[in-house]
């Protein structure tokens, strides 16, 4: 099943770059520390030469995404570009979780991201969220227009961010109030030591 | 707003995410799938 198959209760705690055989992690993310964006978040990475998510919903996704972008990731290294799929978790607590605002493409030979909300504003928290930068310049916030099991993707050059999500409340870190999404994203290959 | 960037199937999909830039497939995983992942992830 796919909740016994990620084996949730053994995470490594360790922050830095992803390099290719590393362990599945769960990271906490505060400030910019050894990251290119500023954040503050919880992200479990599941790497695939890992983990066999055959079977799992967030495999689902992969599939969905592969046959929109053309390529496989049956493989470790897809098409031989020295991409490889990572699926993380994200949790952006209420009262802190933010991502600074940003565009992608410089680690993944500028493929769009794709992403699932797993919670709902109004629900899991009350204002703010995800938002992208439209042609006028103006922040327009995703969360108020996705639901709980929602897809969606965007080209790597549009701005885009995480506004603090409840930036009136002090946070609670022992809350599980907050921000949920998969990110199903293509990385660049990076042999570690 | 968001009318704009719904797709129904793959192909509208890819070709929103082209043309505009953002494409949404609503409801792509079930409320349980979604909760399932969030159970896992809060395990920890």
């Amino acid at each position: 099943m796919f909740f016994e198959k990620l084996n949730f209760n053994k995470p490594i705690v360790r922050s830095g770059p992803n390099s290719y055989n590393r362990h599945d992690y769960l990271r906490f993310d505060c400030g910019d520390f050894s990251q290119c964006n500023a954040r503050f978040s919880y992200m479990h990475a599941l790497f695939p030469w890992n983990k066999d998510l055959t079977n799992s919903p967030i495999q689902r996704a992969v599939r969905f995404r592969d046959k929109v972008l053309n390529i496989s990731s049956d493989s470790e290294h897809i098409n031989n570009m020295k991409l490889y799929s990572l699926n993380k978790i994200l949790f952006y607590p209420s009262g802190a979780g933010f991502m600074n605002e940003h565009t992608d493409g410089y680690n993944n030979l500028g493929h769009p991201n794709f992403l699932i909300a797993l919670s709902r504003r109004g629900q899991d928290y009350s204002s703010r969220g995800g938002y992208y930068v439209n042609d006028e310049g103006d922040s327009v916030n995703m969360d108020k227009y996705t639901e709980i099991g929602d897809l969606y993707a965007h080209i790597p050059n549009i701005l885009h961010g995480v506004h603090t999500v409840d930036n009136d409340i002090f946070p609670d870190l022992n809350s599980a109030r907050g921000r949920y999404v998969v990110n199903i994203s293509l990385e660049k290959v990076e042999y570690g030591k | 707003m968001i009318d704009d960037y719904i797709a129904t199937d793959i192909d509208q999909f890819r070709n929103k995410l082209r043309a505009v830039g953002i494409a949404v497939f609503k409801s792509f995983l079930s409320l349980d799938e979604s909760n399932l992942i969030k159970e896992c992830f809060l395990k920890n």
